[in-house]
């Protein structure tokens, strides 16, 4: 007890961060009973799917009307092993939180080696872990970001610590070999690593020879391992896999043009500022060998998010973590600048200043967002409309709904969609996102009844939201009595039931 | 005596031996593995060999008739073993006895130049693993023949053979010009590294080539002129990997391998010349995908190279030394398999074939038949029937009206819009199938699928998996 006690006080900023990061995460997420994003009961259903038949859905009859699933399994795997400890619910807002406060820990730790600096790489910490955009895409909405980002980081934490201890080799293989099966992005790993490669060989810095072998052992493995996964969609959509098979139509939905002004909302202008100070710096002015593997993770993602091959929300993640971290070496070089100026005295007002400058403009945007994320979760009403659908219609039946809604129909209705945004391996996506669209805006009543025809769609599912999405008060075909009734309403949502 | 020496030739040699039998078995296993050739231009050199030992010389069937203006090397070399044996077992037979000759020829010519066996070996293991020699010597076309003319050529220019090597090398106009070109600059370009005293032989080799051009296309231009330049662009594949779904290509472990010989190489020996020839790859493999069935070879001496070094490296981990060249002959084994089964899937499928087969049984001679251009090799071979369009487009009559009606045609929902098409080419059947409707129309009620489901000029009398065929109502009938 005594050693714990020894041990915990020893790692008390770690532990401090990781408490922080994670109850932040956990007081929202308990706020509401549902999931902020339609993504959500994706996994939901496919950790559902693991713990009653022991594997994912890999044949979804109610995603597109019935269509094959291509997805990693681990994420699903992890939640539905701590699912057998807890309850389900409890699990799925619980687990993603302890792993954003892991990420924290990670990004401290990380800092550390590469400022040398404790302050610093805790407020460089104390940044990511109230990144907004790790917020506005992670609180809630069990997102596969939440343990993809703490185990790219940590494989990053393991390649620094090599040179000190052989156990590091062995967890970063390990990790190389599970990322695959966790997200596509693990070719962005890959890429990473060429980057550094290249950085390395341009400022002339050696590398010891075992890091070199773990390095192309890494990206040999990755390379495989996605190879065999996504063999068959590989060869449907050749290198446009990445995108995830979003139609090129369909990529302003997922891919947006990168600007200052976006870049600054989701990344926090600390975050930029300082983080892009740390990226100048390591190319510049340091030879710091471990700075630049993170410098390559920001140039992967740069790139990667300018060339539109990653999402834009998955590619800002790895970006805003990466540069959070980063920041760790301005902060440091402030505090070292401080330290042979004459005000060096006020150093402890100077960081509780800091400390105080860093929450204003980290923790408390975060916690406005947080509202807003929960704000914005699926409302009782909302999901009340689901739930009518799923105990008063056939199981067979079709329902209409928009793209965002698209997994609460699968989820929580258990009835077949028209479309949904996982459009790997999906059946005419864009085809479908058009004949939505005319769904819900055409006057024509023959034109909306072929296309319900087309779709076999027994109810359409109307909510506030798509309302004002599209634009419009109410369906224009609606007025024939006989061949559409208004079977379920509330206050945010409306359900008609299509006769004819 | 004699017995002795087979003995140690044999003892020298086995492994080359295992390899030869290997090669043996990946060349003849496309071939077990379906039942009809792949592609569709084994279809045309098929039926141009036909013609030609049937002693026809007008084309009755491509683009409802035209003029034979086609390069008919490779069908000239089926029909003459036509003479005597099956011809579709000839297209089989043909790339696949050239496949080996090809293995043997580039084991010979590393000996030639002085590669260690070690290095041999490997090479031709990687070669004989290669989706882009599997391609080659499984498909009848005319590279199979290039790729064995170039190698044929170049040993017996390395052995001293000058006159031979300039026969050879005098052949490949009748193949292909351009390709032909490409084996002549790789040619020119090891002279002038390499062995810059017999630089005479490759102005000779150049004027020969030029002549035999000039000797052979003349009678084109002296009859038929310049051909009629293409107004649209056609998709073609460019340098592509395997893995990502080209038909042919290299494969990414093996190009992984390639890449670590050529930096092991480089450090050894920077050769400018090595530099250039990638180079020159590089950009011809954006213009001409075929450039990939030369560059393989030096690819599989590269991976050779690279996998000895990686093997001999000092590394500091045994076990991660171990698990990563695993992982890489792993995944370019992998490849190849993968590409094996690919190979088994390619069209034409027997759904297409039934369907190619329907029409020959049930349409009258005459009759023909619409479908996009790249299936009408296969309604001239299979269904013995007149296309519209298909892939020759070199001199073919009225080449880029044909295509811009074919294309209004196939995407508008007004069959009025159609009249003078319909009108001016009397087609009475639509093929149509899967890759066509994926690669043609985003829906499934566009342009012609449109007018398939809501006009009674039209009536599908075929339909086995995602092949139909539609029967048009002309006014006459």
């Amino acid at each position: 007890m005594k050693n714990l006690l020894k041990t915990l006080l020893k790692h008390k900023i770690p532990l401090a961060l990781f408490l922080v990061v994670s109850l932040f995460y956990l007081f929202f997420s308990i706020q509401t009973a549902q999931f902020s994003s339609d993504e959500a009961y994706f996994h939901l259903q496919q950790i559902e799917n693991i713990n009653s038949f022991g594997k994912p859905l890999l044949e979804d009859k109610l995603s597109y009307g019935g269509r094959k699933i291509l997805y990693p399994p681990l994420f699903h795997y992890v939640l539905a092993f701590f699912s057998i400890f807890l309850p389900l619910a409890f699990t799925l807002k619980f687990i993603p939180a302890i792993f954003i406060g892991f990420l924290a820990v990670i990004a401290y730790l990380i800092a550390k080696e590469i400022s040398g600096n404790e302050k610093a790489s805790f407020f460089a910490a104390l940044l990511t872990g109230f990144l907004p955009m790790l917020v506005s895409q992670i609180l809630n909405k069990i997102s596969i970001y939440s343990l993809v980002l703490p185990v790219v980081f940590y494989m990053i934490y393991s390649f620094i610590k090599i040179k000190d201890d052989q156990k590091y080799v062995w967890r970063f293989v390990i990790l190389s070999f599970l990322l695959p099966f966790l997200h596509p992005t693990a070719f962005l790993f890959v890429l990473v690593l060429v980057f550094y490669v290249l950085l390395i060989v341009s400022e002339s810095i050696s590398i010891s020879r075992l890091r070199k072998e773990v390095l192309v052992f890494s990206s040999l493995l990755i390379l495989l391992l996605e190879f065999l996964f996504y063999r068959k969609a590989l060869l449907e959509h050749g290198i446009a896999l990445v995108k995830g098979g979003i139609p090129p139509q369909l990529l302003p939905y997922s891919f947006q043009n990168l600007d200052v002004f976006l870049i600054l909302y989701h990344l926090g202008v600390l975050t930029l500022v300082l983080g892009s100070f740390g990226v100048f710096s390591l190319l510049y002015q340091e030879r710091n060998k471990y700075g630049l593997l993170l410098v390559s993770v920001v140039l992967s993602a740069f790139l990667l998010l300018l060339l539109k091959f990653i999402d834009f929300f998955g590619g800002m993640l790895f970006l805003g973590v990466a540069l959070g971290i980063l920041s760790s070496i301005a902060f440091s070089k402030f505090f070292e600048y401080i330290a042979i100026t004459k005000i060096s005295h006020y150093e402890h007002y100077i960081t509780i200043f800091v400390f105080i400058f860093v929450l204003s403009l980290s923790f408390i945007p975060s916690y406005l967002l947080g509202e807003k994320v929960i704000d914005a979760t699926l409302s009782d009403e909302e999901k009340n409309a689901f739930i009518w659908i799923n105990e008063n219609t056939l199981e067979n039946a079709t329902i209409l709904a928009d793209i965002d809604e698209g997994h609460f129909v699968t989820g929580i209705a258990k009835r077949k969609n028209v479309f949904d945004s996982f459009f790997l391996l999906a059946p005419k996506p864009l085809q479908r996102f058009e004949d939505t669209r005319v769904m819900y805006l055409t006057w024509s009543e023959a034109r909306a009844l072929s296309l319900f025809r087309k779709y076999d769609i027994n109810y359409i599912y109307l909510s506030k939201q798509t309302k004002q999405k599209y634009n419009f008060d109410e369906l224009m075909y609606i007025g024939n009595k006989n061949c559409f009734k208004k079977v379920q309403s509330n206050e945010k949502a409306e359900i008609y039931q299509i006769l004819c | 005596m004699k017995k002795q020496r087979f003995t140690r030739f044999f003892v020298k040699n086995l492994h080359m031996i295992m390899l030869f039998f290997l090669c043996v078995v990946i060349l003849v296993l496309p071939h077990l593995l379906r039942e009809s050739l792949i592609g569709d231009e084994s279809y045309f050199s098929l039926r141009m060999a036909k013609q030609i030992n049937e002693g026809q010389w007008y084309d009755h069937l491509s683009y409802g008739g035209r003029e034979n203006t086609y390069i008919l090397g490779w069908p000239i070399l089926l029909s003459f073993f036509g003479l005597f044996l099956d011809l579709t077992f000839v297209s089989k037979a043909l790339p696949f006895v050239l496949g080996i000759a090809s293995f043997l020829l580039f084991s010979f010519i590393l000996k030639e130049l002085r590669i260690e066996y070690k290095y041999r070996l490997l090479s031709a293991f990687f070669l004989i693993f290669s989706p882009s020699f599997i391609y080659v010597f499984s498909v009848s076309q005319a590279f199979s023949a290039l790729v064995f003319l170039s190698l044929l050529g170049f040993y017996l220019f390395l052995r001293g053979e000058y006159l031979f090597a300039l026969f050879v090398f005098a052949v490949f106009p009748f193949f292909d010009f351009f390709a032909g070109a490409l084996a002549l600059f790789l040619f020119s370009l090891y002279i002038f590294f390499f062995n810059k005293s017999k630089k005479k032989w490759l102005w000779f080799f150049l004027f020969t080539f030029l002549l035999v051009t000039f000797a052979y296309q003349w009678r084109r231009l002296l009859f038929f002129g310049l051909p009629e330049p293409l107004n649209f662009s056609i998709t073609k594949e460019y340098l592509s990997f395997v893995e990502l779904g080209s038909t042919f290509g290299i494969s990414i472990f093996g190009i992984l391998f390639a890449l670590f010989g050529f930096v092991f190489f480089w450090k050894s020996s920077k050769k400018i010349f090595l530099l250039l020839l990638l180079l020159s790859f590089f950009i011809l493999g954006f213009f001409f995908s075929w450039s990939l069935f030369f560059l393989n070879f030096f690819l599989a001496f590269f991976g050779a190279y690279g996998l000895f070094n990686l093997v001999k490296m000092k590394w500091e981990s045994h076990l991660i030394k171990r698990l990563s060249l695993l992982i890489l002959i792993g995944g370019f084994l992998f490849s190849t398999i993968f590409y094996l089964q690919r190979l088994n899937e390619m069209e034409p499928t027997p759904e297409q074939t039934g369907a190619f087969l329907f029409l020959r049984r049930t349409s009258d001679e005459d009759t023909a038949v619409f479908s996009h251009y790249s299936k009408g090799f296969w309604i001239n071979a299979l269904s013995e029937r007149k296309n519209i369009m298909d892939a020759n487009f070199l001199y073919a009559p009225d080449v880029n009206r044909r295509y811009n009606w074919s294309e209004s045609f196939l995407h508008s929902t007004r069959l009025e819009e159609n009249e003078e098409f319909l009108a001016t080419y009397p087609f009475l059947y639509i093929y149509i199938d899967d890759l066509m409707r994926k690669r043609l129309w985003k829906e499934e009620d566009e342009g012609l699928l449109y007018l398939f489901s809501y006009s009674n000029q039209f009536k599908r009398v075929y339909k086995n998996k995602g092949v139909e065929i539609w029967k048009i109502k002309r006014t006459e009938e």
